[in-house]
């Protein structure tokens, strides 16, 4: 039995439109996955269904054996605290500070009523601490999550994720909002710590480069099929046609996944 | 390509645009049509008439005449000294200094009770947090139910239930802000973004952690604000609850007019402006520095 197992997803939304046709997918822990494809391939879909935010139209998944797509409020919730999620946004709360930004991470492991007035025991703030410490923010604890830059933002979004101490990170375009050096910087942290805790990581991205750099697994989605997952070495012109250049003549595919790249920063 | 031109816009005339003078449309027209009907209508109904005015200016001036020079009938006042348990101070103090704290003290209790009234009603009126869409509308009914009534009703209804005082109009201030407080709260946590409340949810937190760390921190800045805008409203409201006996200032005043003392009235108005005054401008800065 695979850490995660998914099997013939499909994803209808109401208004007709496929996004996911059949997208069968296992992947153990350790493993770094990065999701590429066009914008509107379904990858941002796949990410939400295996975070259990939105339920598949068919298809089964398995998270240690225990399903995802048909569960209940309260096995939900049970999942939710193992899935950390990375958004493109950071959603961090702004108002509060980076180190209560982190604790939030916590709540699914610590759900009587005094965490409602900020209680908090050792062990939870001594995790949090030591995330934020991680991504090298621990001077920052105390300052409020709207006076941080974007990179540092994303960074307390991590530890927020890390904190939950997950057996799933799940990242959708984490450093699409950041500018290449610190896509780079911030997309190296999350995948050394990811390494380091063996822990699972699936990552959306939109750049083939950062997927060949910090990804030890590439999944192509194209059309809401995998149309390509094997090693970031197997990515050649080919297959990048496949996954990128699927219903327009394009001169090459590397100009082709640019175009896609500049036209998804716009949203 | 034809098929899908956009019919052409009527051709425009020339000479029109060449007018030097701009010509109303017929919707303008129509539009100042209605609001002189509704202008003559309301000057009708309510009898004004310059003549009126004019006859009435000697009655007024003399009004002015008794009312000046302001007067203040002050009052001795025994005051403990701090440190001196013999001594004692006394003060003259304005007779309506006292009702001016008492109305304080209304407005305080009064806004507190407000808070915590409007705050469910706030929740269940937000299209993001009910749990129901019908339960979202009842409570926006109720909401406007209470906004239609006004402060001196409630007043005249607890005065007859839990008798003459400032206590009476504490709870009319409270349960009158209901309306107004309720629908505010309410806008301010539609207001916020759902993607960190999202994002909280998503880490395996219950709904009223969700809540409490989700939504709580985004709505409270304006939440806030609004209550210390209830709380001026209510210093204004309090000072005339007195006119029905529900406490404050309002005895005082009433009490001043009908024994013809109005250069007293004017002296205790002119301080019930200046502590209206101050309360207004401490809470816009305090306001200022919340959001």
């Amino acid at each position: 039995m695979s850490l995660l197992e998914i099997e013939g997803l499909r994803v209808v939304y109401p208004n007709g439109h496929e996004a996911l046709r059949s997208v069968s997918l296992r992947a153990g822990a350790g493993e770094i996955i990065a999701v590429i494809g066009r914008s509107g391939a379904g990858k941002s879909t796949l990410l939400r269904c295996i975070a259990g935010l939105q339920r598949p139209t068919a298809g089964a998944i398995r998270l240690e054996g225990e399903e995802i797509a048909t569960a209940g409020p309260a096995r939900l919730r049970a999942i939710h605290r193992r899935v950390g999620f990375i958004w493109q946004e950071y959603h961090l709360v702004e108002r509060l500070s980076a180190f209560a930004n982190v604790l939030i991470g916590r709540l699914g492991h610590n759900p009587g009523p005094a965490s409602l007035l900020g209680y908090f025991n050792r062990r939870h703030r001594a995790i949090a601490a030591r995330q934020l410490e991680r991504v090298g923010l621990l001077e920052k604890a105390r300052q409020r999550a709207d006076r941080l830059s974007g990179g540092e933002k994303q960074r307390v979004a991590i530890a927020r994720a890390l904190a939950q101490e997950p057996v799933l990170l799940l990242a959708d375009e984490p450093v699409a909002s950041l500018d290449p050096e610190l896509a780079a910087q911030v997309l190296g942290d999350l995948s050394r710590i990811a390494r380091e805790d063996g822990v699972l990581t699936i990552m959306n991205l939109h750049q083939v480069a950062l997927a060949r750099a910090f990804a030890d697994r590439v999944v192509g989605i194209a059309r809401g099929e995998v149309v390509y997952d094997g090693s970031p070495q197997g990515l050649d012109t080919p297959v990048l046609d496949r996954i990128y250049r699927f219903d327009r003549p394009a001169p090459c595919a590397a100009e082709a996944v640019e175009r896609d790249a500049a036209t998804s920063y716009g949203r | 390509m034809a098929a899908d031109t956009p019919p052409r816009p009527p051709p425009v005339q020339r000479e029109r645009l060449l007018d030097p003078w701009p010509r109303p449309t017929l919707r303008q027209a129509l539009a100042a049509a209605v609001v002189l009907v509704v202008l003559i209508w309301s000057l009708h109904g309510t009898g004004a008439s310059l003549g009126a005015l004019v006859e009435g200016a000697p009655t007024m001036l003399d009004f002015l005449r008794r009312i000046f020079p302001p007067r203040w009938d002050a009052q001795p006042v025994t005051l403990a000294v701090p440190g001196a348990p013999e001594a004692r101070l006394v003060v003259p103090l304005p007779r309506v200094v006292p009702y001016i704290i008492e109305t304080l003290h209304m407005a305080v209790i009064g806004t507190l009770l407000g808070v915590i009234l409007s705050f469910p009603f706030g929740l269940l009126a937000a299209r993001n947090l009910a749990p129901h869409p019908l339960i979202y509308h009842g409570t926006r009914l109720v909401l406007n139910i209470n906004r239609a009534i006004p402060d001196i009703l409630f007043a005249l209804i607890f005065v007859a239930a839990v008798g003459l005082g400032p206590f009476a109009g504490v709870l009319a201030l409270g349960v009158g802000a209901i309306g107004a407080l309720g629908k505010l709260y309410a806008e301010a946590i539609e207001a916020i973004d759902p993607g960190p409340a999202l994002a909280v949810r998503a880490t395996g937190a219950t709904r009223l952690q969700t809540f409490v760390y989700g939504v709580l921190p985004q709505a409270l800045p304006l939440m806030a604000s609004y209550s210390l805008l209830l709380f001026e409203h209510n210093v204004r409201s309090a000072t005339i609850l007195g006119l029905v006996g529900a406490g404050g200032v309002g005895f005082i005043l009433t009490t001043y007019i009908s024994l013809f003392q109005y250069r007293e009235l004017i002296g205790a108005l002119i301080l019930v402006i200046m502590m209206v005054t101050v309360i207004d401008w401490l809470s816009g800065q305090v306001r200022r520095r919340m959001i």
